[in-house]
């Protein structure tokens, strides 16, 4: 056992790491070495003046504070959660109501749209002139209507069915004929 | 104490308010005074603390105690702690060189001389605040919050001979700055 050795190991013999025959033979000779007594007494004189710094006491606030971050944090945690839930149920009643408002206006637009042919037709019902729309009938240009026309305005009596039977009336102009007579 | 805390985790998962507070009352005072020590800033280790038990409460959902559960706490400190660090490093103007070789100040008292007791926490302080980062959270782990090497080890993800290292120089340094001072009678 030498100084370097016993200097190098000193820290281990003051930490308490050192194996039983190892502390003998350090303590017997740092009792017996001026240069490793004086090394050892600077050492443990050191380490020992590290209790001069003691604990110091936490603030009183300081476990109020961590326990109000500690309630912030589950409040976050919960928005994490709450906050896309929210945003989604926001998303999907505006959409709701976009749609039920489209498909109302739709409603009044196609109400509004089966209207205005009503309102055509009789608009243009109101421009037709009767006695043109009379004068346009092919019926009452035909002569031989003109004709019979002309034959009903006299007659006066309506014979009964059973007359025209009697009086064996087939056609028409045997019927003119009779009510002529 | 661990198996309580890895029980008190299954209740928070399960939304027991009573537990996180009783898992906050177990650790704030230790969280915070590692943030504390690490830094040197009560501001910071105050919104270190807050932040380490709102990502408890984050991960209780999801909780494996796969490591110790301290461990596992200190390191969201730990994690944080440098983050801080980075972001101090990012807008400061010192230099590595000034952090990693600590030397006495010029205006210090001469070693010694008997100071005063404030004066020899002063001392201490600003000593365990100029070990580079790597040795002085190992410092504080081991000497402040009672974690063994092995803990550190992985906590820190590097190997237990590693973390000896580091405590070794740390020592050395800490004995070189403070190994001569002696408090006045």
């Amino acid at each position: 056992m030498n100084c370097q050795w016993v200097k190098d190991n000193l820290s281990a013999y003051l930490d308490g790491e050192m194996s039983h025959n190892d502390v003998v033979s350090l303590k017997k000779h740092v009792e017996g070495c001026n240069s490793c007594g004086y090394e050892y007494r600077r050492i443990s004189r050191a380490w020992e003046m590290l209790d001069l710094w003691e604990d110091k006491e936490p603030p009183a606030y300081m476990k109020k504070a961590i326990s109000l971050k500690i309630e912030k944090e589950k409040t976050l945690y919960w928005l994490r959660f709450l906050l896309p839930a929210a945003a989604v149920l926001l998303l999907a009643i505006s959409a709701l109501l976009f749609y039920t408002e489209t498909n109302r206006n739709d409603g009044k637009d196609m109400i509004a749209k089966s209207e205005e042919p009503v309102l055509n037709i009789k608009k243009d019902i109101q421009e037709v002139n009767e006695e043109e729309i009379i004068s346009n009938l092919q019926l009452f240009q035909e002569k031989e209507f003109l004709d019979s026309f002309d034959t009903l305005k006299k007659i006066d009596y309506l014979p009964l069915v059973e007359e025209i039977r009697e009086n064996n009336i087939k056609d028409k102009r045997s019927l003119l004929e009779f009510l002529a007579a | 104490m661990t198996d309580n805390d890895i029980a008190l985790m299954a209740r928070i998962k399960k939304g027991d308010v009573n537990a996180f507070e009783l898992l906050l009352s177990r650790h704030e005072r230790s969280v915070y005074n590692l943030a504390y020590r690490f830094l040197n800033d009560e501001g910071e280790a105050e919104d270190i603390t807050q932040e380490v038990f709102l990502r408890v409460y984050r991960a209780s959902k999801t909780y494996n105690p796969e490591a110790k559960f301290t461990t596992w706490l200190y390191t969201i400190v730990k994690n944080l702690c440098f983050n801080a660090i980075r972001k101090k490093r990012s807008v400061s103007v010192v230099s590595i060189d000034e952090e990693t070789m600590p030397e006495f100040r010029s205006e210090d008292p001469d070693p010694l001389d008997a100071l005063s007791r404030e004066e020899l926490r002063s001392r201490v302080i600003r000593a365990v605040n100029a070990l580079p980062e790597n040795m002085r959270i190992a410092v504080i782990l081991q000497r402040f919050h009672g974690f063994s090497t092995e803990e550190i080890a992985e906590l820190m993800g590097c190997s237990v001979n590693a973390v000896k290292l580091r405590v070794h120089r740390a020592k050395m340094i800490l004995a070189g700055k403070l190994g001569g001072l002696k408090e006045e009678t």
